[in-house]
């Protein structure tokens, strides 16, 4: 059958739209609603907008817009990665067990001290550092095994089983932990866009970034590979090599995401398959710019959406996300006709 | 040295050597590859054609000795440029969601460029001649998923000569065909051939490899075995090839045969040499040797009449005549007579 494929120009004029409309509308919204008026003044330098605006725009709302920019480019990105390296439709950024590894960091931090009866002296930062830590072990975990085991199915398998362990060990420290700690712990599990600020949000996309530019960079070893190795080897590529920079670039893209936001499910699964449906295209170089930016405008979409736009409710992202996220994994299930099984 | 030498394999052992209980180690291998050669690399299923084709190609690493590839050592050709002298096609039909037979083809062209350059008229002008060489020109912007396994195959074919070597390997590229397709393939491969290359295809199919390769490379279990199909025949390496089946090869006929022992026998009269050879065919088949003279009393005795056209078998038995208008019923009757008489 013959299908024509989307221009991909259009794609980009559409999102390039769709991305600044959903940046304004997730900056003026909120539990203040900041007026279209004082956000173009902020933007124009005009003195005579309200103080209380420009705090809440400079301090609360850029912030958080570029975190959900990032998190969800980083994990729709690393999302992709996952699901060409292990030529599996429903892999996604945590495949891995970078998140869980993450969470066992924060469980550590969180649960742990508070366990031992240190008491919850982390704060913000230490939270952070230990997610951080905590996904990085995990990678340096992966790493190692996929030096000696050259099978991809061995690695996705050992992937899943350290998840479960580093599940377990986080299920005991909850047992264990007092009510005030578990809180703050299952709160983190919800996952936020607003707790990245200042130094700390620098950090973040620096390593984003870095992230991003490995993945681009990897876009015809990733056409290649999803052939299957044995193209990818024949045409001069070293698979083990190529394999071992997409897992760091994942783990800086999903890792860090862990780390700042929380635990974000579906967007990294849904996302890359939205984009080849509209697309149509295998070709990494023309997928891994558009998964990120569609990554980036469906994460705004989920904040909008998670202020409840006229009341003073907000939802945890991660519950908007997954809702928004499940329908398309969904369909892609049942839709087997695109993932012809062999 | 011969300037059409290509590949040379020189004490060569391929195999696995690990410390698994599946050891596998084939006798040293001596041979080599001319340009314009196509070679069939036979044997049985688990012989090791696989292994000694990926070898060859530098996907796996051999155990001890050399092959050189126009006199330069695989092991110490550049990745890069060794995809430039030899491409290789694996056995799994090629599976990648979302990718155009154009797409997939044009992946071949990789090894010729850096990460980042397009590809220039140059490279369009080798895909569309790859394509046309296979007869696929129309097929471009089908979807490669949703090819039929005879047009998957020549696409595979197309991805070779679209890489452009002096040397092509193909491992089993009949196996999931039906006749005409592995006719079709084969002839493809013998074109490419007498374009210059050097084209060796693993199968254990040997009579659709039989009347078309210029040599066979039988791979028995006590070593390789190098010689035209026809050398293959009068040493009875092929018959080696046969061991423990009751299949033998017909040095009469160029055909596989059981190994039925032929106890009875049968006079084969009438006018149509080609009627009584086809019949002779079939009552070989229940055990009857076609004799010129009545070797004992229960010798047959099937005379084939022509009534206006309309062909007859009759049978010459003591009592009566019986008459059949096609082998079949001859043979159903001669099947059913037998166990009467028992």
């Amino acid at each position: 059958m013959k299908r024509k494929r989307t221009p991909v120009l259009a794609f980009f004029g559409i999102m390039g739209v769709l991305i600044l409309l959903l940046f304004v509308l997730d900056i003026m919204l909120g539990s203040v609603n900041i007026p279209f008026k004082d956000f173009w003044g902020i933007i124009i330098g005009d003195e005579a907008v309200s103080n209380v605006s420009r705090q809440i725009l400079i301090h609360f709302r850029l912030p958080k817009v570029i975190t959900a920019i990032l998190a969800g480019s980083a994990l729709a990105v690393s999302g992709l990665q996952m699901q060409t390296i292990f030529r599996n439709p429903l892999a996604g950024p945590y495949v891995l067990g970078i998140s869980s590894g993450a969470s066992l960091g924060v469980a550590i931090a969180v649960l742990g001290s508070s366990a031992i009866g240190l008491g919850f002296w982390f704060g913000q930062i230490g939270v952070v550092l230990a997610a951080l830590i905590g996904s990085m072990l995990i990678l340096l975990l992966i790493v190692a095994v996929s030096i000696r085991i050259r099978d991809i199915m061995t690695i996705l398998i050992l992937g899943i089983i350290f998840g479960m362990a580093t599940s377990a060990i986080t299920s005991i420290l909850q047992y264990f932990s007092s009510e005030g700690s578990l809180k703050t712990y299952v709160i983190w599990t919800m996952g936020s866009l607003s707790s990245v600020n200042g130094s700390q949000l620098w950090l973040f996309s620096g390593l984003v970034i870095i992230g991003q530019i490995l993945a681009i960079a990897l876009s015809r070893p990733l056409n290649v590979l999803s052939l299957g190795e044995n193209y990818a080897r024949s045409l001069g590529y070293n698979v083990e090599k190529i394999r071992l920079i997409v897992f760091v670039s994942t783990s800086l893209l999903a890792g860090t995401t862990t780390a700042f936001a929380g635990p974000i499910a579906f967007i990294g699964i849904a996302v890359p398959h939205i984009v080849r449906l509209i697309l149509h295209t295998s070709n990494h170089a023309i997928l891994i710019p558009s998964t990120l930016v569609t990554g980036a405008s469906i994460m705004m979409l989920c904040d909008v959406i998670a202020q409840l736009p006229g009341s003073n409710l907000v939802l945890p992202i991660n519950s908007v996300a997954a809702l928004m996220g499940i329908p398309v994994v969904v369909y892609v299930i049942l839709s087997k006709k695109r993932f012809a099984q062999h | 040295m011969n300037s059409n030498l290509t590949i040379e394999v020189k004490h060569l052992q391929v195999g696995y050597n690990g410390k698994s209980t599946s050891d596998f180690n084939y006798p040293e291998i001596n041979v080599t590859a001319l340009n314009n050669e196509l070679i069939a690399l036979v044997g049985r299923n688990g012989v090791g054609k696989s292994t000694l084709l990926r070898t060859i190609a530098r996907l796996q690493k051999s155990i001890a000795g050399n092959i050189l590839i126009n006199g330069k050592e695989v092991e110490k050709t550049d990745r890069n440029k060794l995809a430039t002298l030899l491409s290789f096609i694996p056995a799994e039909p090629v599976h990648s969601p979302n990718t155009t037979v154009y797409d997939f083809v044009s992946l071949a062209r990789y090894p010729y460029h850096s990460w980042f350059d397009a590809l220039n008229t140059s490279d369009k002008f080798v895909i569309e001649r790859a394509l046309k060489a296979v007869e696929m020109v129309s097929y471009k912007n089908r979807q490669i998923d949703r090819l039929s396994d005879g047009e998957r195959q020549r696409a595979m074919i197309a991805f070779a000569i679209a890489q452009d070597t002096p040397i092509i390997l193909m491992d089993e590229p009949t196996a999931f065909l039906d006749l005409p397709n592995k006719f079709e393939v084969v002839r493809l491969l013998k074109e490419q051939s007498e374009n210059g290359k050097t084209v060796i295809l693993s199968t254990h199919d040997i009579q659709t490899a039989f009347g078309f390769v210029d040599t066979i490379w039988l791979m028995l279990p006590d070593g390789l075995r190098v010689g035209a199909p026809e050398d293959m025949v009068l040493t009875d390496a092929i018959n080696r090839l046969m061991k423990d089946t009751s299949v033998k090869f017909d040095l009469n006929t160029g055909q596989f045969d059981y190994n039925i022992p032929k106890q009875k026998s049968v006079i084969i009269s009438g006018e149509d040499k080609s009627i009584i050879n086809w019949t002779a065919h079939a009552l070989a088949r229940l055990g009857y040797q076609t004799v010129k003279k009545v070797k004992n009393e229960n010798t047959l005795s099937v005379e084939i009449l022509n009534n206006e056209g309309k062909v007859q078998w009759c049978l010459n038995e003591v009592q009566r005549k019986p008459t059949f208008d096609s082998i079949r019923n001859l043979c159903i009757y001669l099947k059913m007579d037998y166990k009467n008489l028992e």
